[in-house]
């Protein structure tokens, strides 16, 4: 389990801490999705949960691990892979399968062994098929799909995701989204950073932050059965949120687990 | 301006050449270049030439791109050539004779002769980046350079260097590329002007590039923070080329074959 403690963080210089008193986890096979507007501090936490930060209050721990430990860093980011918002950036390798290589050719993994991992993680990912292709011929989609499997080559317990579908288009957004979820049913632990609520609806629990501290801690459900609240919280609800609450409000009775279309149909029907 | 899948001069067919190891390959030209410059006699010249003749004809490269290296050169051929055949006032009998400058038979040969040794030294050794991508060759420099690690020279992080370098080429291109669209839909005008308005055309587009560049750094510096990277140290590596009998037979004859012919002819 990745823990946050109490963590509060403030970037040198700073006039506000970036983070103050936040307390969230992260475990196996679960998405904590984080939102809230830009320097409210999400992507700070991002950085905090595997050691690229260090907390200057509270503590973060991975697995017991303590990240401000430099004894077991290595140890923590191998557990905890980290992909961000530009693709691009963040592919280090000339060929895909190069790239994917790159985490476990860090920790030491033999050549053979690396073979495997390699095509296992693009496999994961839909990219088979793509180990020899240089990844300035793929698409943004694409791109960051082979940072995922860049990540998971490493087999890590935990993902952290820093807005990883703002830059896509919505066939690529579709794709990662995906990625993420299939990680999720092999028990990858995922905290992903987002400014679409539409992007974690099956979430375990969202936290929205606000200037730093936790504006709301709950369920991507409630949050969704309350757009008034989530406007408050300047996080855009999907749009059936949207539908329902306005049918709600004008009398009709939608249930709170109505969010698909055919869903709300079938209320506005029995009404 | 289309940005090219492969950069650089590689040109991608399948041949027994491409197929050597870039070590053996750069073995050869070793031993290629210190024959070509024992030899000392158009006899042994040709030998060469047949020699880099054959190769260019295995490896398949149209001989239009392996002489292409040589456009450069051609004001420096012309002036070796002219440098060893023209003579000021010259003892021995002239085959051409204008006032008191005369071209002389055995400078002439002499003049060929050099000019001929820059001609092969050139198409010889582009025939190694012709038949090598950029990738397999910053590889094979690092497992050269590995034993100088235990001098403390870190190989693996210059040839980490060259490889993020070469990763990041076609991405900066296409990015100047975008930049240099921008820029025109703002009115900016490239092919105006002499070459210093040009040159100047060229200021808007390099400051947000070498911006966007700073940027990345940082993004990829996290990145290869979070996926444990410790400097080469300790690293594994997915491709290990493994020097098989052909390189090894390759190499070895080249050697023995170059140096015979550089000493004796």
């Amino acid at each position: 389990m990745i823990v946050f403690e109490h963590v509060g963080f403030a970037y040198p210089g700073a006039a506000a801490p970036a983070l103050d008193d936040v307390s969230v986890s992260v475990s196996p096979g679960q998405v904590l999705a984080l939102l809230g507007p830009n320097g409210s501090g999400k992507s700070t936490l991002a950085r905090l949960g595997n050691g690229l930060l260090v907390p200057s209050a509270g503590v973060v721990r991975v697995d017991g691990m303590d990240t401000a430990d430099e004894d077991t860093v290595w140890d923590v980011r191998s557990r905890v892979g980290f992909i961000q918002q530009n693709p691009e950036n963040q592919i280090v390798g000339t060929l895909a399968e190069e790239d994917v290589a790159f985490g476990p050719e860090n920790l030491g993994v033999p050549s053979d062994e690396l073979r495997v991992r390699v095509d296992d993680a693009l496999a994961a990912v839909g990219l088979s098929g793509f180990q020899r292709r240089e990844p300035h011929l793929l698409s943004e989609g694409q791109k960051q799909r082979l940072a995922i499997a860049g990540a998971l080559a490493m087999r890590p317990s935990y993902l952290i995701a820093d807005e990883p579908t703002a830059m896509l288009d919505p066939v690529g957004r579709r794709d990662v989204l995906g990625a993420l979820r299939d990680l999720r049913r092999r028990g990858v632990g995922i905290l992903h950073v987002t400014h679409h609520l539409a992007d974690v609806v099956d979430a375990d629990e969202v936290v929205v932050l606000r200037n730093g501290r936790i504006a709301y801690q709950g369920t991507p459900k409630a949050l969704m059965a309350d757009p008034g609240h989530a406007r408050t919280l300047a996080v855009e609800v999907p749009p059936e949120a949207e539908l329902a609450d306005a049918l709600r409000r004008g009398g009709v009775p939608v249930p709170a687990g109505a969010s698909t279309p055919e869903a709300i149909a079938e209320s506005v029907w029995h009404s | 301006m289309r940005v090219p899948t492969t950069f650089g001069q590689y040109v991608p067919v399948d041949s027994p050449v491409h197929s050597l190891d870039p070590r053996a390959k750069m073995g050869v030209i070793v031993a290629f270049t210190l024959g070509l410059f024992l030899v000392d006699g158009l006899a042994g010249m040709s030998v060469f030439a047949a020699a880099v003749g054959v190769v260019l004809l295995v490896s398949r490269v149209p001989p239009r791109i392996a002489f292409r290296g040589l456009r450069a050169l051609g004001l420096i051929l012309v002036f070796t050539l002219l440098a060893h055949a023209l003579r000021w006032e010259p003892a021995t009998v002239s085959l051409v004779r204008v006032g008191p400058v005369g071209v002389d038979a055995d400078g002439l040969l002499r003049g060929v002769f050099f000019a001929v040794r820059i001609v092969l030294l050139v198409v010889g050794t582009s025939l190694l980046t012709l038949t090598t991508t950029p990738v397999q060759l910053t590889d094979a420099l690092e497992t050269l350079m590995r034993p100088l690690g235990r001098i403390g020279f870190p190989a693996g992080e210059v040839a980490m260097m060259l490889t993020i370098a070469l990763r990041f080429i076609p991405t900066t291109a296409q990015e100047a590329e975008k930049i240099i669209v921008a820029q025109t839909a703002r009115g900016a005008r490239f092919d105006e002007g002499g070459l210093v308005a040009r040159v100047r055309a060229y200021v808007p587009v390099l400051v947000p590039l070498f911006v966007n560049l700073f940027r990345r750094a940082e993004d990829l510096a996290v990145a290869m923070d979070a996926r444990c990277y410790r400097g080469g140290r300790g690293r594994t590596r997915l491709h290990i080329s493994v020097m098989r009998a052909r390189d090894w037979a390759v190499l070895l004859l080249s050697w023995a074959g170059f140096v015979t012919v550089g000493i004796l002819v």
